[in-house]
């Protein structure tokens, strides 16, 4: 049956590392929700915890009705009904695949067709006699997915489970597992690295960056409106100007290596420090005379290459060293040390507050408690 | 100029640019010339480690089938008498038999509690930890017949026991059997089985039990699903290895089983040596058997590892958290401490309360102690017992530098690319002459150097210290190549690569790059060897120099001529000066090389120690749940 989970407040620090830090989020039943954040952000911290592998310092998770972890209350994992699938898929190396599948499944008469059905499904029916050490990395990576689909968990954590894959193989998988909440009514929670693959298969994107929950959305509204640069750049290319906030009718605007870009909202204070964000693909490139209208600003190009999507330019905003470094795209090649005009359309624009401060594990702790 | 000189002005590349090579033409050439001098070597260090090791051993085994063989004119005629006699006769075939089952059973017990050891203080939060560990090292570093000598003054007929608890005779009962001896052997060889199922548990990983627990599995169903299946290979190489060396035991067979009228295959062999006249044919015979079955064990035990159907060990796994005893923690440390005051502190203790009694006393009153067995030592009196001492560290140290050099260097050769299948027959020979008991290449040493053949090559080194040497050197060796082969098998080889582009030889790299970072290593393996040599006795008892007996026949002496509290007296001296030697060479390595990685138990390991010790440090402190801690943060 489809359920809800629902995470409140959750805190988790070991020593002075924090890994959670009043994480709070929701996935609705049946969701593909993926997890995205740099290295070191938590990301398999809070898989952990959710699995009930690790305990939180403080905070609540609970599943449809049941409460997970909560004050006094820590549900052992082999009682949660989550399932895990690792990013080193953890299948015992001394058990065939038959034996991982069933593993979880309750014993009893219809235990050897449940296993054939998940075998089957993932598509390694072939494979059942087999040792993980005469398995591919592909092979493993369903196995181990068949394995805990077996045991009917109400939820699936799936742990960065194709960054040992090659790109073909990891696309393909990619889109056979993202039909699984669809066909199984099953919330899957995924972890990655490639924003590709959040972006590509998820409904609803969670990004993680130093144990706190910057953003959570539609993977489109993330990429279009980015809470901070943090998510920005996780979420594609991203060109960030740093600079100072001010005024502008119908918005805002930022000040930045002698340039003014305006945008149509901004939540930072005028002449606090702000950061000017818009993607690669909106700049439009003018190797002509100045464009009118706004958000128009002079830059050499630094270097070019062929990209899918074009031609790819560095640019140099402001005198080299002192100014920005900017990347956008052309259709036709522009050569190295041409000047140019490059226009950003104001609706592409956004204000962006700069990183918010790292807060400390003893003022983690005392906001959470 | 030359290629040469270019080369020795450190421009490689240059002198093969000047000699119309491309750029890596002459690290090429160097590569070349290096990987062939590089075979010649290996073979070299090959053919020296079967002439102190398979030529002795060789020498006594064929007599058992080939009598004739070193006889003037040899004869090569096939004769296994000596063999069939061997089995055939009831004294011997009952010793035979004892010896097997005896090894059999303690095998058997030893990998039982070894593994229940290691699992316990591997995987659990016992208190005391350390603590355990250092007695497992302690019982393993004490000479077999030292810890027999120990159990011997507790339970023996007017023993400590039976003055403390009054003539307890089922003790001395128990005792005095083969299942009290094998219990004996058990509880000395138990840790090699702790150490092989020890060493498997962290590459168990955390994820296989956590992959279980998400399935549902609690701990009971994980142990006997996942992770005792996993072990179990370990396990029963761990009673391969401790029947193995009970098989091969001397010490005991000198000391308790003799005494108790039921010999065993170790002391067949020293019989039949010192039999008048000797019977070397009657060694060989024994000493075929004795072979054959630890060379089997040994191989099942390679064989069970090797072809484990899993890739068991591998990277990328995170080991497991230690469970929590809770309300169990309390026994479970009680029944840990009333285990190791039975196996260690019972037996070192006696030893220790032996060491301070009159002669022939076996009260445990303090009226019956005296220092004089100690103070005899410093004497005049003991001038010849503290001599034995000094000798015997003098050899030990010698033989320890030269294995620890020649084993590394060998195995170091060995373990380049250059060295090609030469490598694998190296691995083999180590794998090969660590299963050869010390009783048994000490009666090829006392065969083979006293052949008359040798004289006129001036080799006849018999009853030199030479031979004693050579023979401690052929003790020693296999067990240092095999660890070093294992070490440096792990050793990243760009790390040489980097030197060999620098214009750096095989010399230059062994000296300035790989001792240096496994300098801990071979420091702990010097010491290892040193204690184990300083101890060591089939070969001493065999060897010696007429009027310069080592240490171990000293004090074996001591007990034949029920001197106990001497004899023990002078192995405890013997004992603390290398338990001072080791610490003080630790430290000092510490302070001279501060770039080599110590150690450092407590701070790999989870709970109140390695936690404050990590906190000293400014670490962020281990959690119990460390796996997912913050080594899982990508």
């Amino acid at each position: 049956m489809p359920t809800r989970l629902t995470v409140e407040g959750l805190c988790k620090k070991f020593g002075s590392v924090v890994v959670a830090d009043g994480v709070s989020f929701e996935v609705p039943p049946a969701t593909y929700c993926a997890v995205l954040g740099p290295s070191g952000s938590g990301k398999t911290s809070l898989f952990h915890m959710l699995a009930g592998l690790v305990r939180p310092d403080a905070g609540r998770v609970r599943l449809g009705a049941r409460e997970l972890d909560g004050p006094g209350r820590h549900l052992a994992p082999e009682r949660r009904r989550v399932g895990l699938v690792f990013q080193d898929y953890a299948l015992w190396p001394h058990l065939r695949v038959r034996e991982q599948v069933g593993f979880g499944v309750r014993p009893g008469p219809a235990r050897a067709a449940t296993v054939a059905r998940w075998l089957e499904l993932l598509r390694v029916e072939g494979l059942a006699d087999r040792h993980p050490h005469q398995l591919s990395g592909g092979q493993k990576q369903r196995v181990a997915m068949a394995r805990a689909l077996a045991a009917e968990p109400e939820l699936l954590l799936l742990d960065a489970p194709f960054s040992n894959l090659d790109a073909p193989l990891r696309e393909a998988l990619r889109d056979e597992f993202a039909v699984l909440p669809g066909t199984l009514g099953l919330s899957v929670i995924h972890v990655t690295h490639d924003r590709q693959e959040a972006v590509a298969t998820a409904d609803q994107v969670l990004v993680l960056a130093g144990g706190r929950l910057r953003q959570k959305g539609h993977p489109q509204e993330l990429y279009r409106n980015p809470a901070d640069p943090t998510v920005a750049e996780l979420l594609g290319p991203a060109n960030l100007l740093p600079g100072r906030a001010e005024e502008a009718s119908g918005g805002g605007a930022v000040v930045a290596a002698g340039i003014r870009l305006a945008a149509p909202r901004s939540d930072v204070p005028p002449g606090g420090p702000a950061v000017a964000f818009f993607r690669p693909e909106h700049a439009r490139i003018h190797d002509g005379p100045r464009p009118s209208g706004p958000n128009v600003f002079a830059a050499r190009i630094v270097r070019s290459g062929w990209h899918e999507a074009g031609w790819r330019h560095r640019l140099q905003v402001g005198p080299e060293g002192a100014g920005l470094r900017l990347v956008a795209f052309s259709a036709a090649p522009i050569a190295p040390g041409a000047d140019v005009w490059v226009e950003v359309p104001p609706a592409d624009c956004r204000v962006l507050p700069p990183e918010p401060p790292t807060r400390s594990a003893s003022s983690a702790a005392s906001s959470t408690a | 100029m030359t290629a040469a000189t270019a080369s020795r002005n450190g421009r490689p590349g240059n002198a093969a640019r000047r000699l119309g090579g491309g750029p890596g033409a002459g690290a090429a050439r160097a590569g070349r010339r290096w990987a062939l001098g590089q075979r010649p070597a290996v073979l070299l260090g090959i053919a020296a480690l079967a002439l102190i090791v398979l030529l002795p051993l060789g020498s006594v085994v064929l007599q058992a089938v080939f009598p004739g063989l070193f006889q003037s004119p040899p004869s090569y005629r096939f004769d296994p008498t000596a063999l069939f006699q061997v089995l055939s006769s009831a004294g011997d075939a009952r010793m035979l038999a004892d010896s097997f089952l005896l090894s059999l059973g303690a095998g058997v017990a030893g990998a039982v509690v070894g593994g229940a050891l290691a699992i316990v203080l591997g995987r659990t939060d016992v208190a005391g930890r350390g603590i355990w560990t250092a007695l497992i090292w302690c019982v393993l570093l004490l000479p077999s017949f030292l810890y027999a000598e120990g159990w011997t003054f507790l339970l023996q007929r007017r023993g400590l026991l039976s003055d403390v608890l009054h003539e307890p005779a089922w003790m001395q009962r128990v005792f005095a059997t083969p299942v009290g001896v094998g219990a004996i052997l058990a509880l000395k060889f138990y840790p090699f089985a702790f150490l092989t199922v020890g060493a498997a548990l962290p590459w168990l990983g955390g994820e296989h039990e956590a992959a279980a627990r998400t399935l549902g599995a609690g701990r009971a169903r994980i142990w006997w699903r996942i992770s005792g299946p996993l072990l179990l290979p370990f396990a029963v190489s761990g009673a391969a290895m401790v029947f193995a060396d009970v098989l091969s035991d001397f010490g005991v067979a000198i000391t308790v089983a003799e005494s108790h009228r039921f010999p065993l295959l170790t002391y067949g062999i020293y019989s039949a040596i010192y039999d008048v006249p000797t019977n070397f044919a009657g060694a060989g015979a024994f000493a075929l058997l004795l072979l054959g079955a630890v060379g089997a064990a040994v191989a099942a035990q390679s064989l069970l590892l090797g072809r484990l159907p899993h890739g068991t060990i591998h990277t990328g796994f995170r080991p497991a958290a230690r469970v929590g005893l809770g309300r169990w923690r309390a026994p479970v440390t009680a029944l840990v401490a009333a285990f190791f005051a039975l196996s260690a502190l019972l037996p070192v203790g006696s030893v220790l309360l032996e060491s301070v009694l009159r002669s022939g006393g076996f009260s445990a009153a303090v009226e019956g102690w005296t220092p004089w067995n100690y103070v005899d030592l410093f004497t005049p009196s003991g001038a010849h017992a503290l001599g034995a001492l000094l000798y015997s560290l003098r050899l030990a140290a010698v033989a320890a530098t030269a294995a620890v050099a020649f084993g590394t260097a060998l195995a170091f050769l060995g373990t380049e690319p250059g060295a090609g299948w030469l490598g694998q027959v190296l691995h083999g020979v180590a794998l090969w002459t660590i299963s050869i008991p010390g009783i048994v290449l000490a009666a090829g040493y006392a065969f083979f150097w006293n052949q008359p053949w040798l004289v006129p090559l001036r080799l006849d080194l018999y009853g030199t210290v030479g031979a004693l040497l050579l023979a401690y050197l052929a003790g020693a060796t296999p067990y240092v190549l095999r660890f070093q082969l294992s070490a440096l098998g792990q050793f990243d080889r760009r790390l040489l690569g980097a030197g060999r582009v620098l214009g750096a030889g095989p010399g230059r790299l062994l000296l300035r790059i790989v001792l240096r970072l496994l300098a801990d290593g071979a420091l702990s393996l010097w010491l290892f060897v040193l204690a184990g040599t300083a101890f060591e006795l089939p070969a001493s008892e065999f060897l010696y120099p007429s009027g310069h007996p080592p240490l171990a026949v000293i004090v074996n002496h001591y007990f034949n001529q029920w001197a106990y509290g001497t004899g023990t007296a002078l192995a405890v001296t013997a004992a603390a000066i290398l338990i001072a030697l080791v610490l003080v060479l630790r430290a000092l390595l510490r302070r001279l090389l501060p770039g080599v990685p110590a150690a450092e138990p407590e701070a790999a390991a989870p709970g109140p120690r390695g936690r404050r010790a990590a906190r000293a440090r400014g670490a962020p402190a281990a959690d119990p749940a460390a796996p997912f801690g913050p080594a899982a943060l990508e």
